[in-house]
């Protein structure tokens, strides 16, 4: 069997991935058991659940049936909308605990709202880039997130400026390595840069890891 | 459609995956226990501990490397990579050492004067000599016979006392047991009825990582009864 250790480091690094989400999904289940009326301690649990759950079966979506080549995005269309629907809900839970955390439910929850209307037009899409952009717009929803935390860290003094500070760079750190995994963005770094799709991938789990670790802690 | 996923190098990458986090989780015990004697230094068992951990993930690695890239548990190519493989095994029985050092301190206090510390010494040193594989597996299986010491001395512990000593000693010998366990079934033997099993022998591997990383945080729980809390 000819070995791709190029391929072997990616699948390594997100099953890395995985096990970092499942241990804060453990850590942060732990913390709630311990204080029941924290009920962020619960979101943010089933946040990193179903941030598991969706990454792995984007993994057999990307390594196994697709084995990442744009030709083959579209046949297997419904096991990916699946993935990202489940990696969706984590961050559906996340909008929903940091929105009623931020607004206490004064803004009828419109990110929220807005978030699930362009999943659901992502389910629904024929096609995958069409899919995909509303899965990008879907994603601009929580970009209030940061907002509100920068709000926050600004405003205050102390443990909860540091635990925003932690909470902004997670989300950053998510996001700019997110946006490494679009199709244009890793096409770009495979053609411009002659980077291997694998290694942006390795990058790509890192940088998650990273800010699972960052988010996590400024809330636990 | 999933069905058609191709599964051998699917298992493969799986277990490899696996042994990986087992490294993890072996380094960050290593770092927990090491941290914890740093802060106190009497706690000398609980340093050792650490330093089981971490030298028992450095082995690790050097194992991942030796058969996943350098041999492909190709048996024919162990050969060509001896030294490396001593190195590894070396590494890794140095840290299975720290775990006799631990057990024979608390049951003995020295008076047995470390007889199964320096046995199972005395024969993983003797199995940095020979030239085949064969007969180092020898050594090294005489030498893991004097670990059978450490979990009948905690299965001793956890039936003649009482509460929190008898909880650590049960996650300990457990935690040994199911370590064993996943060392066992990669044996030569365990090996090739499981593989007529599960067809091929990375789903074996996956099987022993499991039962070593239930195993290594059972241990880990039991030990860290010693961790003074805060």
């Amino acid at each position: 069997m000819a070995v791709d250790v190029s391929r072997e480091m990616a699948i390594v690094a997100v099953m890395l991935l995985l096990y970092t989400y499942l241990w804060f999904a453990a850590k942060f289940l732990y913390a709630y058991n311990k204080n029941r009326e924290n009920t962020i301690l619960g979101g943010i649990m089933l946040t990193f659940t179903f941030f598991f759950i969706g990454r792995l079966v984007l993994v057999v979506y990307d390594y196994y049936l697709t084995v990442l080549d744009y030709a083959q995005f579209e046949t297997y269309i419904w096991w990916w909308k699946i993935g990202i629907l489940l990696h969706g809900f984590g961050f559906g839970v996340l909008c929903l605990v940091v929105e009623r955390q931020l607004f206490e439910g004064r803004d009828h929850y419109v990110f929220f709202l807005g978030f699930v209307v362009f999943n659901i037009l992502m389910l629904l899409a024929p096609d995958y880039p069409s899919a995909q952009t509303f899965q990008i717009v879907a994603f601009l929803f929580t970009a209030f997130i940061p907002f509100g935390y920068i709000r926050i860290a600004m405003t205050s003094k102390g443990e909860f400026r540091k635990r925003a500070i932690y909470a902004i760079s997670g989300f950053l750190v998510f996001v700019v390595v997110s946006f490494m995994m679009i199709n244009p963005v890793v096409v770009f770094f495979g053609t411009v840069l002659n980077v291997s799709q694998y290694l942006v991938l390795v990058i790509s789990s890192c940088g998650q890891i990273v800010a699972a670790a960052l988010i996590a802690k400024g809330y636990l | 459609m999933i069905w058609q996923i191709p599964l051998d190098e699917t298992v493969r990458e799986v277990a490899l995956g696996l042994y990986v986090i087992l490294v993890v989780i072996e380094t960050r015990m290593a770092v927990n226990f090491l941290n914890s004697y740093a802060k106190n230094r009497e706690l000398g068992f609980i340093g050792s501990i650490g330093l089981m951990y971490l030298f028992v993930a450095a082995g690790r690695v050097m194992l991942i490397i030796f058969d996943f890239y350098l041999t492909d548990f190709t048996y024919a190519l162990y050969g060509d990579y001896l030294t490396y493989y001593k190195i590894a095994i070396g590494m890794y029985a140095a840290g299975l050492g720290f775990l006799i050092y631990v057990a024979e301190r608390a049951i003995f206090q020295g008076r047995d004067k470390y007889v199964f510390l320096i046995g199972y010494a005395f024969f993983n040193i003797l199995s940095m000599v020979p030239p085949d594989v064969d007969t180092i597996t020898i050594f090294v299986t005489i030498g893991d016979l004097f670990i059978l010491f450490v979990p009948i001395s905690y299965i001793y512990t956890a039936i003649k006392t009482k509460g929190p000593f008898r909880t650590q000693a049960n996650y300990i010998w457990v935690g040994i047991a199911f370590f064993a366990a996943g060392a066992f079934v990669i044996g030569e033997g365990p090996m090739n009825i499981l593989q007529g099993i599960l067809g091929t022998r990375y789903a074996v591997h996956i099987i022993s990582v499991i039962f070593k990383m239930v195993g290594v945080v059972l241990i880990y729980r039991g030990f860290s009864y010693n961790i003074p809390k805060g």
